[in-house]
């Protein structure tokens, strides 16, 4: 039987759609990493020829990341907050450290993580991870130097009324669309769409964070738009300790 | 040489396989481009190759249900999953699969996963 047999209800036409393109999309760009690989891989290459196919393999993989957010957007939709597993916030930041230097080979990404607690469980399922490498993708993208610092500290909260874990990444040279530092986040909707595809991944982390009953902001680290600078908070409900 | 069936529905991917696994020393043996393609062509073949690479999304056939049915054929037959279903991982191992690989993956992560399965004991 096929994978895509059983009848599809109207009111999931669009879902549907999204993840067959999704599909389509990914594995297209699948062709295209693999041989940009190939291309950087051949002996001999020039030393240019490879920094460009390590550059457009970056592009591909966020092209890939930006697609995939679509279909976990909609996904999203279906999230009950109360059902939520817990997972290991720590866990979920070593992985997407490794996974964002693999993002960004062209690179040199370094982390400071002082005073990282052992654990820090929280309710989201995989969804936790990806946003977490998410709002390491965004802030890489926010950042026109090749070499990134991200400074991330995990700390215990509270969050509207309830015990939390507050994951915040400051980036020394991100430059955040100044139109953020007031509303922060939301103000994007009221944003020109030109201004606002700057803002594609904070609107993503935000959306998320929200469907899994927590939050995201992203500010800029100095009132100032000629100073470069920008934090990024997200908090996530805290679960029991696996 | 280790000998590879590849099974995908998108022509460009099992070229793209093709590609990359010949360049690194590996035999194609066939192709096929959905799950019932797979069984025949398995079955047909009296030298097993050594790995299959097995997508999931297929018309006909899924990869998951092929899998099931290529090791219940051959049950020390190595299948290498690789989906960008990530939920699916769990029905592949289930069904007999041996590795799972999340698209889109590094050329690396395949020849790492290859080279894995290669040396493994049946």
């Amino acid at each position: 039987m096929s994978a895509h047999s059983k009848p599809v209800q109207k009111k999931d036409h669009f879902a549907f759609y999204m993840d067959l393109l999704g599909h389509d999309v990914l594995n297209n760009n699948q062709a295209v990493l693999s041989y940009l690989e190939l291309i950087a891989a051949t002996p001999g290459v020039d030393k240019k020829v490879k920094a460009f196919a390590e550059k457009a393999v970056s592009h591909v993989r966020t092209s890939t990341v930006l697609i995939d957010n679509v279909k976990r957007l909609i996904a999203s939709r279906d999230i009950e907050p109360e059902k939520l597993k817990p997972i290991d916030l720590v866990k979920s930041v070593e992985r997407a450290e490794s996974d964002l230097r693999r993002h960004f080979p062209a690179k040199r990404i370094r982390f400071e993580t002082p005073a990282m607690p052992k654990s820090a469980t929280v309710l989201g399922n995989n969804h936790a991870s990806d946003l977490v490498l998410n709002v390491f993708i965004t802030a890489v993208r926010l950042n026109p130097g090749d070499d990134i610092v991200l400074s991330v500290t995990l700390a215990e909260e509270r969050f509207r009324g309830k015990p939390a874990w507050t994951m915040r990444v400051e980036d020394k040279n991100a430059q955040l669309p100044p139109f953020l530092d007031g509303e922060g986040v939301s103000a994007t909707y009221s944003q020109d769409i030109s201004t606002a595809v700057k803002t594609t991944g904070v609107l993503f982390a935000k959306m998320l964070a929200e469907s899994l009953g927590g939050d995201f902001e992203a500010r800029s680290l100095y009132h100032d738009p000629k100073r470069r600078g920008a934090l990024f908070t997200v908090i996530l409900r805290r679960g029991e300790k696996l | 040489m280790t000998s590879v069936l590849i099974v995908d529905d998108e022509l460009f991917i099992v070229e793209l396989y093709r590609d990359i696994l010949q360049l690194r020393g590996y035999k194609v043996v066939g192709t096929a481009f959905d799950g019932e393609e797979a069984l025949k062509k398995y079955g047909d073949t009296q030298e097993k190759p050594d790995v299959i690479i097995m997508d999931h999304r297929m018309p006909i056939m899924n990869g998951v249900e092929a899998t099931k049915q290529i090791i219940r054929m051959n049950p020390r037959q190595k299948v290498i999953f690789v989906s960008a279903d990530v939920l699916v991982e769990k029905e592949a191992r289930d069904a007999g699969a041996v590795e799972f690989l999340p698209k889109p993956f590094r050329m690396d992560d395949l020849i790492e996963k290859m080279q894995k399965v290669s040396l493994s004991e049946t």
